[in-house]
Formats: C-alpha cells, structure tokens, sequence
C-alpha cells in the first residue's frame, strides 16, 4: 500500500493550535476521486472544506468532532485498502519506535510550509521527516548556502582588543543587542566593499498633489506607489531581487518589498510580501498596518523578515541625498529623500552590491522607474479633460472655484500643458 | 578522697593539653587548642561513666571527654599533630573529633539536635544506649539550643545533657550576655535538672552516674549543670580575666589541691604520664600527613550512557510520591518520616505524606516548627544508621537548615575522615505560580548547589519520582530533593508532542531526553524540575511558529553535576550550536551558568548561549507582578527570537 496524499490539518491562522472536524463526507476505505470533497474543518476563522488531489483510497486519521492538532494527519489517501488498520485513535507513542525509512507524519513549521506554497513543492518530498524546518525546504530547493544563522558555527571573533579610552573624558556605553545585531546584518554585504550607488531625480510636485487626492493612507509619502512600481520592475531586473553567495548569485523567486522605517521603535524592515502582484491599494493598507503595529509593539517575525530588497525612505527629515547600505542575502537598496523645494524633485539613490549587478543595469532600472512614477502626474491629466499641470486641479473643479480658467503654458520640460490662476501666481 | 584511677585520669588529660601547648609554642601544632584545664572531673565523671554502646557529641572543648570515653589519647595527640595515625587523619583536629560513638564539632548550638538524633535513633533501635551531650554556657545564647529542648522533652528523648558552666564565653563574663538563669531554662521544657560541680568530685562522680542511670532507666531528658572553671584561656592570647581570680581557682583545683596534700605521689604520677607522652610525641614527629588522594575520592570515570523510553504512568506526581515512601517504609524499619503537620488526616502541606502515619505510625514524625533542630536531628539519626527524610513544608524555609547542612551534614563524613555516613534526605518544594508571595514562592536552589558533599537532586515531570527517589534511597551521603508545588497535582504523562522520542538515560539519577525522531535538533535546551511542563508545552510552537527544533535535556542530579551529565550536554550542544539553560530561580551564579560554564571548558566549538531564569526579585503574590517575575513561555520564545535575529 503506498500513500499517495496525505492531508493535515492545516495552519490557517496564526492562533490556531487545533481545528475542529465539523464534517466527514467520506468513510474508511471508500475510493474517493481527485477533487472529491472529503471532510470540513473549523478553524478559529472559517470553515473550510478540503478535496482529494488525486483518486484513491481513504484512510481516515480523525473523527466528526476531533480537535485535530495543526500538522497532524487528517486523512490518507492510498493505493489500496490496508489489511490491518492503525486505530484512528491510537495515540499512537509506537511512533517512537519506528525505524527509518517507514512514513511518519511529519510536522512543518510555519515558515517551511510558507517555502513549500511559494516555491511549489509537493509535500510528499518530506514523507521520511520527522519535523520539517525552513532548512529542510531550501536544502530540496538548492539554496543550501542560505544557512540558518542559528544554525551555523558562528563565526570565530578574535578578542578584541580594550578601547583605550580616558573615563574621565568620555562615556562608554556598550551597544545594545539590536545595534550590534543590525552591524552584523548590514555587515554582510557592506564589508565586501564592492557596493556602490547610482541617484535620479524625478519630478514629484504633481505626484504629491495626486497623492493628496487619492484616499491613500500616505499623502505626504511616495512609499506605496514606488513600493508598486519598484516590485513590478523587480521582476524585469532579477540582479536588483537577488543577493551573492559563493561565487554565485542567489535569484529570489519571490519579490517581496522591505519597507525601513525608524520611529522612536527603533530600525526594522518591514516586509510587503509578493509586492510585485499586490495591487495598489493592498499595498499602500498593509504597509498602513504594518507600521501601526510597529508603533505599538505588535509586530510578529515575519513582519520583519523575509525581504528580497529594501526602500529606506528618509524624506520626513528632509534629507537631500543620501547613501543606504544594502541588507543581508539581497543585491540592492532603494533610498528616498525629500522633496527639493525649490526644483520639486525628489532624489532616488540606489545603493547595490557590484558583485552581482553593475551601474549602467542600475542606472536602467532607475530611468525606468522615474518614467514610471512621472507617469503618474500625466495620468492624472489624462483623466477628466484639462488640469493645472502643478495642482492637477480639473478645468471643472476651477469653474465651480475661481472661475477663471486655465492658461496654456510651455513646462520646465518643454512640454504645453495648463496652469490654473492660483499656481501661476505662485500657489495657495 | 577521689578514687585514685580517676584522679590519674584527670592528671593525664591536664597533661595531654598542657603538651598541646607546649607543641603550640614549638610550633608543631597546625591550627589552634581549647583545653578544658581545670574543667577535667566533668570529663571523668560523665563521660568516664557511660557505656561504650552509648555515644557522645561533645564540643570545641572536647579534649578530656574523649580521653575519658575512648581512654585513646595517643590517638588525639597524633590528630592535633596533623597526623595520619590521628584519629580523624588529621583532618578533624582539636574540635572536630570522632572515635567509635564519640564526636565532636567545632559549632556549638547545631551539635545539640543532632545528639538529640543520636539518642532518638538509639532509643528506636531499642539497645538501652543513651546519648550524652556537652555543651558550655556560651551555647546558651543560640536559638537551636531551645527548639531541641523542647523537642527532647516532648519526644522522651535518652539525652544527658552536661553543661559545663565555666562562666565565660571566650572571653566575655556571663553577667554580660546570659539573662535568668540556667536551670530554669530547661526547666520551662519540663526537663529535670540536676546541679554539681568539679570542686566536689566525690559529689560530682556520684550525681554524674546517678544521672546516666536515670537517663537510661526512664529514657527521658535530664540537664545536668555542672559548675567549673578554666584556668587555662578560651584557646590562647585571648584571656582578658582578673589574675586574682583565676589564681583564686587556681587554689580550689582539685588537681592542684591533690598535689599540694600528695606531693611526691603526684609528682611520680606525672613523671610516668610525662615520660609516656615525650616518647610518644618523639615517635610520630615525623610521621606522614594525610595525602590528598587519600582525602578526596576523586569523581568516577564516565560509564557508557544508554537510553530507554520512559514509561508514563498517567498518576499524578503527588500520589506516585506517596505510593514510594508507602512501599520504602514497608520494606526498610530504618526509614523514618520526619516534618511539620505530616501526620493524617493533613499528610503534609502537600499530602506528600497522606495517610502514611496511620499504617506505619513508628517511621512517621510529626514535628514542631523546628526546621534547625528536625535538620540536626535528622543528621542524628543519619550519623546513628537510620535513613530520615525530612520534609521542609516550602524551599524558602531551608534557609534556616543551613547550618546543619553546610557545617554537620555537610562535613562529618571528611572531617571524621570518612569513618561515618550521614545519608541524611531533605525533601522541599521550591517555585512560584502560586500567589503565595515572597516567602512561600522563591526558588532557591542556587544556595544549595555548591555545598560540598550534598548531592541535589529535583524532581520532574518527566520521570516517575520512584525512579529518583531508589538511588536517593542509596545514596550514603546527603541528599536535598527539590520538588514542585505545582508539579505534585500533575499526571506524570506522555506530552502530545508527536515525532519526539522521550527516553532516560541508565544514569544512576536518569537524565531525561526529548529529541526529534529524525531530524538533527537545532537547538539544546538544558533545564531541571518545574520549569519543563512549560517548556513542553512551549517546543511546538518553537518548531511550527518559529522553526526552531529543540532538544530538551532535563537533568535530575544538578549538584554534582556528573561526567555523563556533560557530555551528553556537550554532544548536544557541539551538534546544535546553541545552548539555552532554563531554570527557575534568577540567573546569576545559578544553576545556567555552571553549565553554560562547564560547557564552554568541554568544547573547542563556539556555540550560542542563553540563560533563561526569574527576574531578581522576592516574587510578588499579585497574579500579574508573579507571573511577570517568573519565567514564562514568553521569555523562551522571545530568547529563541532573539537567537535568530
């Protein structure tokens, strides 16, 4: 008898240890046909009904009524019908005594079955194991070199030696943890001294006013809309979505965008997952959640972690310039300043590991994104008939204000569009 | 006129001290002396009396009652010499003696329970033998002293208790410190008190016997008070009194005055002492001292560790307890149960005892609010061949059996150079969680740990307590057993933890292992006693949430910690590269660091190391502030959290 699926009761939310079995629709030794309903389950959020994904025959592991632990076996489907069955509820401890090579029912953690859904791996890979760790997932995927920190034999640091510091003219403070954490991380990368960094302008005055408009959670800010438009030009430029390794360049599969920001909580990353297929709106909501979890303590790990590449967006301190350093297992990092005053440009410098991309890559990808985001200014004209090319004000909505209208005029790039009265006497 | 034998007895003991100060002065004496010159006839009287089944504690100044009692004083001259030959290999020395049923130990209140647990195992034995006790008046101002009265009365204990009253503590007159008197303190336990002193030796030798005779006739307490004076100082260089009275004794001394009416007699007396004792001292001047091979049994080599499954039994931990003292006492008449409110119907604060004293009524002892003494008297009864198991009603409470643990218990075995056994068996329940705040919550195991000599052993939820408790019941040494107040109501069961084979190690006290069926752990997790129901409860979430796979190694015997016990630590821990120590109590000097410590000296591999423990704090009652103090699953979560960062 072979087991050809195996079916657990699966992690749906994140404070669910159990699911209940609400409903059984097939029996023990039924044959069953590839998207058969078989049972239903309760979580602590929905019911869920769960199918075969091939033809067999059913071997039930629980009862109507069970409260399933998360990871235990469900139900098997198999080859044929078993002679002597296991009673379903046999606690079974025999399992200690199993040898290797027999199929136990291995229990995933969270982040391997997140490894297993993105890349596509069948879970059958892992019938031998026991527990099934981010490890064992990135081992099957090739990614050997990704080796859990945690794991690996730390690096040896020779003692350092005393800072010789006079303690009357200075205090010494030693870091704390998550500074010296941080070091490392961004050491990773950073100490191979073969970073490098390529800036762009773009105009952003209109943006901003487009912003404004919008029900966007970030009116002041561009984070979400070059979140999106970073992610989708991701997927073109996979150097930007990768990181070094070995002689070797590690592609992620997955983009998922991290966001730095610094607000009295201190430094965190946190992370946009699959940015490049998240819509707009989707994303401008999570990152307005993930930062309000931030300001209250409530950030899980994966809110921080698991990010392929960073936007560090400093334009709240308006900066005009500056260099991020890139994180560990990534290639890149976008940084953000504020908004020029005066020329209404806003600077994008992207700072990124030479070993794996080079300047003219990096100055493509930014020439493209600036056209991207500008594109939005001139989207907002397109809508609607004539605006103000400054205020975006619609020909409509100045009838119903001033009433004056608006005048055709040359912009700074040489292109005719319209201002309306108020932006050609210098704004409101 | 004193019976002439006697008289040379007392003459020999003054000699044998005077020689000791003598070879102080040459310098062939390593430590210090405390002679009883002058206080001698007590010495003759008492302890020359007794039989030599009975036995003796006597005190620092213990020199003529053991030449009195075992007439061995070649034996002590060769012990304070330093000595092999001596009688405690020189290890022991002028205060610290032990020969046959003698002892005596150099801390005065503490030695006063624990001949009142010579005299009860002697009394349980039923051999007639009673126990005689010499303290001085000094020892008057300890507390000990009292709680063992009252209990000596209460329990109809055969202990004679002499004190000496030579009116000076060291140097201190008694007017200064002693308040009432001395008589009527025994007296208030209802103890008969009987007077002499050692300028009426005829008297004193006749009321001395008088009192053995009666001790041993109504197996009941009598305090005899002797009346005496020490001519010589507390120890030497430290005697501040009058010339004039000391020189008013001087005269009274009954030695003295038998030389002045028996001159020449004396005088041939003391040549013969004299010549005996300078032939001896000449003999063993050069003798060899105690090499420290032959002091200190070094640890046994590593055995071969194997592993089998432990056995869930689905009891709860307090019932399985309860059924192995039932079966110990069945089957061992010298087990004894000791500690406070035990007895049925109450069993104990935890019913550890439960009905226990209904079917074996002889082995179970209710006590009074005594921790000091019951300790001191367990180590009676250990030092005098029986096995006690005193229980101590809550951990906090073992501050107060210290002394009988860290100087009695402790020592005798060494001090009396391994010619005794104290298998004394302390048993208390450590931890919070309770609410029952700071003096009923703390975990002070890390106090207990470093002691030489005792073993500490804590009980757990993943194995059965029997399991413990047989080699504790082996052991020949002192052993402290911490146990839980919250484990005790909880079943001994198998944790759902699926994919994790549970095993013991064929360790004398079992270590026991949780690891992954298969897969390579990625972290080590050491810990003991109560804290691993919530590191069970915790490894789940670790490896699903947070995919970490620990190995959990769960220690029994945390002091000391044996060379199977770290290299199976070290395995681990140069396998899965971090090592995270959990315990109960706060961190530092405990428990964690002693491993994470040993560990590092073991292994050339770097690995990552956490302690997880209490915050410093008396634990609050308030269910928020306790639970915030104690260790919890969010301190392993956010300890592993950090790890991975």
């Amino acid at each position: 008898m072979n087991i050809l699926q195996k079916i657990f009761a699966p992690k749906e939310t994140v404070n669910d240890e159990t699911v209940y079995v609400t409903a059984l629709y097939v029996n023990t030794g039924e044959f069953v046909t590839s998207e058969t309903l078989l049972l239903e389950i309760e979580t602590s959020k929905a019911l869920l009904g769960i199918q075969a994904e091939c033809d067999g025959y059913v071997e039930l592991c629980c009862r109507q009524g069970d409260e399933i632990r998360i990871g235990e076996p469900l139900l098997l489907i198999t080859d044929g019908v078993e002679e002597e069955r296991a009673d379903p509820e046999g606690d079974s401890p025999a399992d200690a005594e199993l040898p290797p090579g027999i199929a136990i029912a291995p229990l995933f953690s969270r982040r391997a079955l997140e490894l297993i859904e993105l890349h596509g791996v069948a879970t059958s890979r892992f019938d031998q194991h026991d527990f099934v760790l981010a490890r064992d997932v990135e081992e099957i995927l090739g990614v050997g070199a990704a080796k859990e920190l945690i794991n690996s034999d730390p690096v040896v640091i020779p003692p350092r030696p005393e800072p010789e510091v006079d303690n009357g003219l200075v205090d010494v403070i030693p870091l704390s943890r998550t500074k010296k954490t941080e070091i490392r991380y961004l050491s990773d990368i950073n100490s191979s001294g073969l970073t490098s960094m390529v800036a762009i302008s773009i105009e952003a005055d209109a943006l901003f006013r487009v912003l404004a408009r919008g029900s966007s959670y970030f009116s002041e800010s561009l984070l979400p809309l070059l979140t999106y438009e970073t992610s989708r030009l991701l997927k073109k430029y996979r150097e930007l979505n990768a990181f070094f390794v070995d002689n070797s360049i590690a592609f992620h599969k997955a983009v998922n965008v991290g966001v730095a920001v610094d607000m009295e909580k201190g430094l965190k990353v946190l992370t946009l997952y699959q940015a490049d297929t998240t819509p707009l709106k989707e994303l401008d909501r999570t990152l307005f959640d993930l930062i309000d979890r931030y300001c209250e303590n409530r950030l899980e790990p994966a809110d921080t972690s698991g990010s392929t590449f960073t936007i560090s967006d400093l334009a709240a301190y308006g900066v005009d310039f500056f260099l991020p350093l890139v994180n560990s297992r990534q290639s890149a990092i976008l940084g953000v300043s504020a908004m020029d005053l005066k020329l209404k440009r806003v600077c994008l410098t992207l700072s990124f590991d030479h070993r794996v991309t080079d300047g003219k890559t990096v100055g493509l990808f930014l020439a493209e994104l600036k056209g991207r985001m500008e594109s939005y200014q001139a989207a907002g004209g397109e809508e609607g008939g004539e605006r103000c090319g400054v205020c975006l004000k619609s020909l409509a909505e100045d009838a119903r204000l001033s009433g004056f209208g608006l005048v055709q005029r040359l912009n700074h790039r040489g292109d005719v569009d319209y201002i309306c009265a108020v932006c050609l006497r210098g704004g409101a | 006129m004193v019976d002439l034998e006697l008289m040379k007895e007392a003459i020999l003991i003054r000699r044998v001290e005077e020689s000791f100060l003598e070879l102080f002065s040459q310098g062939k004496l390593n430590g210090t002396v405390h002679t009883c010159i002058g206080q001698e006839f007590s010495a003759v009287a008492f302890a020359g009396q007794v039989r030599k089944e009975d036995s003796i504690f006597s005190n620092h100044r213990c020199h003529g009652h053991f030449i009195s009692f075992t007439k061995d004083h070649e034996g002590l001259i060769a012990e304070i010499m330093g000595k092999e030959i001596g009688i405690c290999g020189g290890v022991g020395s002028s205060q610290h003696l032990c020969r046959n049923n003698f002892f005596s130990n150099g801390i005065q209140g503490g030695i006063v329970p624990v001949a009142a647990g010579l005299a009860l195992a002697g009394k349980m034995k039923g051999t007639g033998a009673i126990c005689l006790l010499f303290i001085g008046d000094g020892t008057l101002g300890e507390g000990v002293v009292y709680e063992t009265l009252n209990i000596v009365s209460k329990w109809e204990l055969p202990l004679l208790i002499v004190c000496e009253n030579n009116r000076y503590a060291q140097s201190t007159e008694q007017a200064l410190n002693l308040a009432g008197s001395i008589p009527d303190r025994a007296r208030a336990f209802g103890i008969e008190v009987r007077e002499s002193s050692t300028w009426d030796m005829d008297g004193l030798i006749a009321d001395a016997g008088e009192s053995i005779r009666r001790v041993r006739a109504t197996s009941r307490p009598l305090f005899h008070l002797v009346e005496t004076y020490r001519l010589a100082p507390h120890s030497k260089g430290d005697d501040t009194r009058h010339p004039d009275e000391i020189e008013e004794y001087r005269r009274r001394d009954p030695i003295n005055r038998f030389k002045d009416e028996n001159n020449s007699l004396y005088d041939e007396i003391v040549a013969g002492i004299d010549g005996r004792l300078k032939k001896f001292i000449d003999s063993i001047l050069f003798a060899d001292e105690l090499s420290l091979e032959n002091y200190h049994e070094s640890a046994e080599p590593a055995k071969l560790v194997s592993w089998s499954d432990v056995e869930f039994s689905d009891m709860r931990q307090v019932d399985l307890l309860n059924r192995f003292f039932a079966s110990l006492l069945e089957r061992d008449r010298s087990a004894l149960l000791l500690g406070e409110d035990i007895l049925a119907p109450y069993g104990g604060a935890f019913k550890v005892m439960k009905e226990l004293s209904t079917r074996y009524p002889d082995q179970v002892r209710t006590t009074p609010i005594s921790e000091q003494a019951i300790t001191g008297i367990s180590n009676g009864l250990a030092l005098g061949g029986m096995k006690p198991y005193l229980e101590i009603m809550f951990g906090d409470f073992i501050t107060l059996c210290l002394d009988q643990i860290i100087n009695h218990a402790s020592k005798f075995h060494h001090m009396y150079n391994r010619q005794v056994f104290c298998p004394i068996v302390i048993r208390t329940p450590m931890g919070g969680g309770r609410g029952y705040g700071p003096t009923h919550s703390q975990t002070l195991d890390k106090f207990l740990i470093g002691i030489d000599n005792v073993t500490v052993v804590a009980l757990n939820l993943l194995i059965d307590p029997a399991d413990i408790y047989e080699q504790v019941h082996a052991e020949e040494h002192p052993v402290i057993v911490i146990e839980n107040k919250l484990d005790y109501g909880r079943k001994f069961s198998r944790p759902p933890l699926k994919n994790y084979r549970i095993e013991k190690s064929s360790q004398l006290f079992p270590l026991t292992r949780m690891r992954p069926l298969r897969s390579r752990p990625t972290a080590t997790i050491v810990t003991y006693g109560a804290p691993v129901t919530m590191i069970v409860d915790t490894l789940s979430e670790l490896i699903l949430e947070y995919d970490i796979l620990p190995e959990l190694l769960v220690v029994s015997r945390i002091h000391p910690l044996d060379e199977e016990t770290l290299r199976i630590i070290t395995d681990s821990v140069e396998e899965s590269g971090v090592l995270v120590v959990v315990e109960e109590g706060s961190a530092f000097a405990g428990f964690g660091s002693e491993v994470i410590a040993t560990v590092h000296g073991r292994t050339a591999k770097s690995f990552v190391s956490r302690r997880i423990a209490s915050l410093p704090l008396p634990i609050a009652s308030s269910r928020t502030l306790e639970s915030e103090i104690l260790i919890g699953r969010n301190q392993i979560i956010s300890t592993f959290r950090d790890l991975q960062q």
